[in-house]
């Protein structure tokens, strides 16, 4: 087993046990349920003067084997019922891609 | 005694509060966060003013002061967010021209520019807009 095919069992791992189920739907492609590491954290935007907002930066750590084509800009992603489209992404370089999603409604 | 520069502030943010745009959500100064799902809001933020004695026999000076008004306002649409903000300057700019002179603490309150800007660090895009004013009143 080569370094890659460790990687992707690594990553496979990592995404079944701190990972969660979601639906994938790439651009003009058929929903598929992966698992992906979902994280919302809070984040202030506009401190550079004026009135700051809190707001959220979702983003989903997955693995790249579990979608028939590489995520893209524009596929959706729901998570805990909320849709999402990818609107940035994040090849890791390891068989991983954090995605950084933004709501849809 | 409450100085005129407070009392002018406050007639805006009374005037912007009237206008509906974000209900009561207009603050005056404000540098606390707003959270997200509470957008629309408005900050009336003042800030430097000019000051020209008005004779050598007068304490009273010819005041000009800068009077920013910073909307944020989110939608969903990254194309459409510029709309939203726009049609919300659009009510503000016409709550702020029916009384130039907010009951006489003005010789005129004047819209002098305008500029718009995007937050898209967020999960929703947050449109920024801020309406320039310069008050002229005597203090």
């Amino acid at each position: 087993m080569g370094f890659t095919d460790l990687m992707d069992s690594a990553l496979g791992a990592c995404t079944s046990v701190l990972g969660e189920q979601v639906s994938y739907t790439p651009q003009g492609g058929s929903a598929v349920t992966i698992n992906g590491i979902f994280d919302n954290r809070f984040i202030e935007i506009g401190k550079g003067g004026g009135m700051p907002v809190m707001s959220r930066r979702p983003t989903l750590g997955i693995r790249n084997s579990d979608l028939l084509a590489l995520p893209a800009i524009d596929d959706q992603v729901v998570v805990r019922g909320t849709t999402y489209k990818v609107i940035e992404t994040d090849d890791g370089g390891d068989g991983s891609t954090l995605l950084i999603l933004a709501r849809t409604s | 005694m409450t100085h005129a520069r407070t009392n002018l502030r406050n007639a805006v943010i009374a005037a912007l509060i009237g206008s509906d745009v974000a209900g009561s959500r207009v603050y005056s100064n404000r540098s606390n966060v707003v959270d997200e799902a509470s957008l629309p809001a408005i900050n009336v933020v003042t800030l430097p003013e000019t000051s020209t004695q008005r004779d050598l026999n007068s304490s009273a000076y010819m005041r000009k002061l800068t009077l920013n008004i910073e909307l944020k306002a989110s939608d969903v649409n990254d194309v459409l967010v510029a709309d939203v903000v726009d049609n919300f300057a659009e009510t503000i700019e016409a709550a702020m021209a029916a009384d130039p002179t907010f009951a006489g603490m003005a010789t005129n309150v004047a819209l002098t520019g305008t500029n718009f800007t995007k937050e898209i660090a967020g999960d929703i895009p947050i449109g920024v807009l801020t309406l320039n004013y310069q008050a002229t009143y005597f203090a």
